[in-house]
């Protein structure tokens, strides 16, 4: 699997720069993590898991809970062992005016307020327990021999949004353009295949909305 | 240097706030320091849209200045049913009935109204307007999307630099990275989205298919 220095390396060789110091390191490297970033949350590719505390709270700053939170994908009560439902707050709102404040018991329902908050219902005031969090990643930083944590047929996708977003530094958009088309077909196909992984696998089921990803 | 940092800086302000005007992405709160007789009060000044208000937790409803009118305003005294928004200029609401109590604002140095004090204050929930330095836009994209707003400036600038081909270049990749950014704000945070009945739901948040007998004794 190609470290990020590898993946430097096929750039240059890209834009027929090795050896020459038109491009600095640094251009390439933060080209490369730009990529990274891109992929990350473009496609979600990164899937993980964390525990978090029930708290005193309806909405529970992600963010700050989990540093590489990008977006939540489901939720599961370690207490109740009872899956959180997700829903809507507009959806919330109709069913009771003061659902902020709907105390008492463990959490059950869940929505996604904006990209850091996310709300929990019930809350329990005395709280106990806690609450894991599945949820898709944004990119780490690449250090000189780390890989990228992306299928190891798409990572040349970092090869190519470096290569393009180095040309338009240069302002060579024409060229650019081609390397952009080429990333973008492949990503968006990467994309549709993240969500799709194991689903031949899955039982079929009545209203299988669930999978439409 | 053709650009002086502190252009870059102003662009890169301006950039964030027009953005973030073109989707509503920030959110912030405040808390309403409520005074019993009083139906007027400012917001604060990087307020772009009330996304919610609550009166100790309870949900209050915009109702249209045309609307408010169409009441036959009587002055009546209780706890306000609706708000109605920027009736005496850009940021202010008032509200309707007008309010019979004092309610105190909640300050301090950890203000978080997204909490335990949602019960005890009148609160209003809003899209915030960026200021590059506490409040920025979401982490995942603001590096390459600003990077475009301000190439797009800074070339179009009247000076040394000045190139319109390459700015019209910029503006482009600026467009097609909002698309890009709007693609994923729907795709992730449906909470922001009317639905009609639960069919219409899209993004990658549905809820998990359990097994028939899940949460019996013995199985997970």
């Amino acid at each position: 699997m190609p470290t990020r220095d590898q993946i430097a390396v096929s750039v240059l060789e890209n834009l027929a720069s090795s050896g020459i110091d038109y491009y600095t390191s640094s251009d390439v490297n933060e080209a490369i993590q730009d990529g990274y970033d891109e992929v990350a949350v473009l496609t979600g590719c990164i899937q993980k898991s964390a525990t978090i505390n029930v708290a005193n709270t309806t909405y529970y700053d992600m963010l700050s809970l989990i540093p590489d939170y990008f977006a939540v994908v489901a939720a599961y009560n370690n207490t109740t062992l009872r899956w959180i439902l997700f829903d809507n707050l507009k959806v919330f709102d109709t069913v009771r005016i003061d659902w902020e404040t709907w105390a008492g018991m463990q959490p059950m329902f869940g929505s996604v307020s904006n990209f850091r908050y996310i709300a929990l219902v019930p809350i329990l005031i005395a709280a106990t327990g806690t609450i894991t969090i599945y949820y898709r990643a944004t990119a780490p930083t690449l250090a000189f021999s780390d890989t990228p944590l992306i299928h190891i047929d798409e990572q040349v996708l970092l090869e190519w949004y470096a290569t393009a977003d180095l040309l338009d530094q240069a302002q060579e958009f024409i060229k650019a353009d081609k390397w952009w088309t080429k990333y973008f077909k492949d990503v968006l196909k990467y994309k549709e295949r993240i969500g799709k992984l194991a689903k031949s696998d899955y039982l079929p089921v009545l209203g299988a909305g669930a999978y439409n990803l | 240097m053709i650009w002086s940092s502190s252009t870059i800086a102003r662009f890169t302000n301006t950039g964030e706030q027009e953005i973030a005007q073109m989707l509503n992405c920030l959110i912030a709160r405040y808390s309403v320091p409520v005074l019993a007789n009083t139906p007027t009060y400012a917001l604060p000044l990087d307020v772009l849209s009330i996304r919610r208000v609550t009166w100790l937790g309870r949900k209050k409803y915009p109702l249209p200045a045309r609307e408010y009118h169409n009441l036959n305003v009587v002055q009546v005294f209780s706890e306000p049913i609706f708000y109605v928004p920027n009736q005496q200029g850009r940021n202010t609401i008032r509200f309707h009935p007008i309010p019979s109590v004092s309610i105190a604002a909640y300050g301090g140095a950890n203000i978080n109204l997204f909490g335990p004090e949602i019960p005890n204050r009148v609160i209003v929930e809003y899209y915030q307007l960026p200021d590059s330095i506490t409040t920025q836009l979401p982490h995942y994209i603001r590096r390459r999307l600003i990077k475009y707003y301000v190439l797009k400036e800074c070339f179009a600038q009247e000076g040394n630099g000045q190139n319109l081909k390459v700015a019209a270049k910029m503006e482009e990749r600026f467009n097609f990275y909002m698309g890009i950014f709007r693609k994923i704000h729907s795709d992730h945070f449906i909470a922001e989205m009317n639905t009609l009945g639960q069919g219409n739901k899209v993004g990658i948040l549905a809820p998990p298919r359990l097994s028939y007998k899940f949460g019996e004794p013995g199985e997970f």
